[in-house]
């Protein structure tokens, strides 16, 4: 029944003008796409530890679910939460209404139906193949039109503001809506179709495994890191009850980040066959990268200096400060991380293991999850003019962190274990030429055998994480129903 | 080429400056044409400029059989490509793999399926490895389910290989001439 009138409430709100109802429509649909991605995430856990487990069935195979996974995971959950809640900042900081309440609700009708539609293609095996962009031709041209509907009641809001300084979430919120379209283009084949080529495509596998890791690379550092960056400069101040400590070192990070994140998508392929080079290039700019990321950590160590009590504050009110503080916490880590992977000699030993997988995870659940949710349990109480389930926050969080602890510490072991048995080579040398051959001196199924209890472990981390994170699904379902009940704020309104 | 990227690298840093120092004011004539140039020249610089680089053909790099590339559609449509790597790079990890991948060995790779992560091992010289029955066997349920299949061929002790067993007839045999022609 309350999902029943939860999706009525949905469908309701598309056509509603009333203020902050996009927020809503967007932070809901996102919550929603939270609970199948990690459905997902725990049958693709299951999978690792039972290989047949919901084998045999073409659409249930483990090649067709994740890309539907991490794909909804990304485009659903992360960047509906992220949108959601930069429209409910938007108005707050240009301290005008959104431009359309109406066209944002459209926005997020169709968000939704691109979402439907990767949920039915992709596990029936239509999928363009690459990384992060597998979404087929037609739901490519849809996203395309969201960002424009997106951008446009974006630069429409800012257009209006009288006063023109703008806080720095702005710039990243702006930022992020410039650089998506191009990166998204580049990222699908330039929008073509390039189904039935027969192998040979419109550029040669190489320039295309270069594309496809700059598109990679870039959705993460133009969209989901910007976005995200942007909501975590508004709520920095907001929620450690500082003022910020530094809006030029806030600029330098944002324009350093926008020269230097662009450059090093050929990290992700360093010892591959692309030119040296470009290589050196990537590898140089990944260095370069610690400077936008400190400057943002400096400005959140220095800002939150003094609060980080809050953390350890049970009241409703200083509820977001932890997941918050955590978030900032696996920036720092997954940010420092992100350069010391790109060289080449630590690059040798980690890439193509789980390492790769274990960083993947920090950067979109340690770190921008948790600001989401941070976001979320702040934004909430104020949209629906309710109160959250403090308990069921609580366990949440606490069972999130402990199957994150679990799950981020064995990844990352299992890395390493994987770069060390690789490297076991017999040597033989050749006596003639003097010359040495290596042969790998570990089977590789061998290596995998011993990875067997290190995906058992995996999944009852993921079994953790998932009961939490379905905590949260359920708290925020029951905020929602709770504003939607007769006497809640939304009813009473007629709404 | 060189002097290109240099151009563009300079070019880079002094929007990058210019947006640092002309502080908040007058944001949008600053920001939208700064951060759409930065990107366009990074574009240009780490994608444009690779492409026109010559690649010398290897002996790899050759069109697939009809059936070896409906085989390699159904190697993209079940995502293969996600455990399974097809680049072996000239360092110790991957020494004893087979040759070293030359940018022309991928001419007829479209898309790519380099991978990213080796859950299962690197496929670039799987050709010829094993015979096809080994292959058909792997692929209908990578590990012994009952005693018999015990020490057949294909069947993997150990292995997390999901089954592809709703795979048709005809698929299974494009799939193993695809993974027959990696050499």
């Amino acid at each position: 029944m309350g999902l029943l009138s939860l999706l009525s409430g949905l469908c309701r709100w598309n056509n509603n003008d009333e203020e902050n109802s996009a927020a809503r429509s967007f932070i809901l649909s996102s919550v929603l796409w939270l609970a199948f991605v990690v459905s997902l995430a725990l049958i693709l856990a299951t999978k690792f530890v039972w290989p047949d487990f919901l084998g045999g069935t073409a659409w249930l195979s483990f090649g067709r679910l994740r890309p539907l996974h991490v794909n909804g995971a990304l485009f659903g959950w992360l960047s509906m939460s992220s949108t959601g809640i930069m429209l409910y900042i938007l108005p707050r900081l240009t301290g005008v209404r959104l431009y359309s309440e109406r066209l944002g609700n459209l926005t997020c009708l169709l968000w939704n139906l691109l979402l439907i539609g990767a949920s039915i293609t992709l596990p029936l095996g239509y999928t363009q193949g690459r990384e992060y962009a597998e979404f087929i031709l037609p739901l490519d041209y849809l996203f395309m039109s969201i960002l424009a509907l997106l951008g446009y009641n974006v630069f429409k809001t800012v257009a209006r503001m009288k006063d023109k300084a703008m806080y720095v979430s702005l710039w990243y919120f702006l930022g992020s809506l410039v650089w998506m379209p191009f990166t998204y283009m580049v990222g699908n084949n330039f929008l073509m179709d390039t189904t039935g080529l027969g192998g040979r495509g419109p550029v040669p596998g190489v320039n295309d495994a270069m594309l496809n890791w700059w598109y990679g690379h870039n959705i993460i550092g133009m969209w989901f890191s910007t976005l995200g960056l942007g909501i975590f400069y508004y709520f920095l101040p907001v929620l450690t009850k500082n003022p910020l400590y530094s809006h030029r070192l806030s600029l330098i990070g944002f324009w350093t980040l926008a020269f230097f994140y662009v450059w090093n998508g050929q990290h992700h392929l360093i010892y591959g066959p692309g030119p040296d080079w470009l290589e050196d290039v990537a590898i140089t700019f990944s260095v370069l990268m610690l400077i936008p990321v400190f400057a943002v950590v400096y400005n959140f160590f220095k800002t939150a200096q003094g609060s980080w009590h809050l953390m350890f504050d049970n009241s409703p009110e200083h509820l977001p400060v932890r997941f918050f503080m955590i978030g900032g916490l696996a920036y720092f880590l997954t940010c420092t991380q992100g350069p010391f992977q790109a060289l080449k000699a630590v690059n040798s030993n980690l890439h193509l293991s789980y390492w790769v997988v274990a960083h993947a995870h920090l950067a979109f659940l340690a770190t921008f999850s948790f600001i989401s949710m941070a976001s979320i349990y702040y934004v909430l109480p104020r949209l629906l003019n309710t109160s959250i389930n403090l308990r069921l926050a609580h366990w949440h969080f606490w069972l999130l962190c402990l199957g994150l602890i679990i799950f981020l510490g064995i990844l990352h072991t299992a890395g390493i274990v994987q770069g060390a048995m690789w490297l076991v080579k017999l040597e033989e040398y050749d006596f003639v030429t003097g010359s040495a051959l290596f042969k790998p001196a570990v089977e590789f199924i061998d290596i995998v055998r011993l990875l067997h209890p290190f995906y058992f472990t995996l999944w009852l981390g993921a079994g953790l994480m998932a009961t939490g994170v379905m905590l949260f699904v359920v708290n925020v379902l029951l905020t929602f129903y709770k504003a939607d009940s007769p006497g809640g704020r939304l009813r009473s309104k007629g709404a | 080429m060189y002097t290109a990227l240099i151009l563009f690298i300079l070019a880079g840093s002094i929007i990058c400056l210019g947006g640092i120092y002309y502080k908040r004011s007058i944001v949008l004539g600053i920001l939208v044409p700064g951060a759409m140039l930065l990107i366009i020249i990074a574009f240009l610089s780490t994608a444009v400029l690779p492409y026109m680089e010559k690649i010398p053909a290897t002996d790899k790099g050759v069109p697939y059989s009809e059936r070896a590339l409906l085989g390699r559609q159904i190697y993209v449509r079940e995502g293969c490509w996600y455990c399974h790597t097809q680049q072996v790079r000239p360092i110790r990890t991957d020494a004893g793999l087979g040759n070293v991948s030359q940018p022309g060995d991928y001419q007829y790779d479209y898309p790519h399926v380099l991978g990213t992560e080796r859950t299962g091992p690197d496929l670039s010289h799987l050709g010829g490895k094993y015979e096809d029955d080994w292959h058909r066997n792997h692929l209908m349920n990578p590990r012994p389910k009952t005693p018999e299949e015990e020490g057949m061929a294909g069947k993997v002790k150990g292995s997390v290989m999901p089954p592809f067993s709703y795979l048709s007839r005809e698929e299974t045999e494009a799939l193993v001439t695809y993974l027959q022609s990696l050499r």
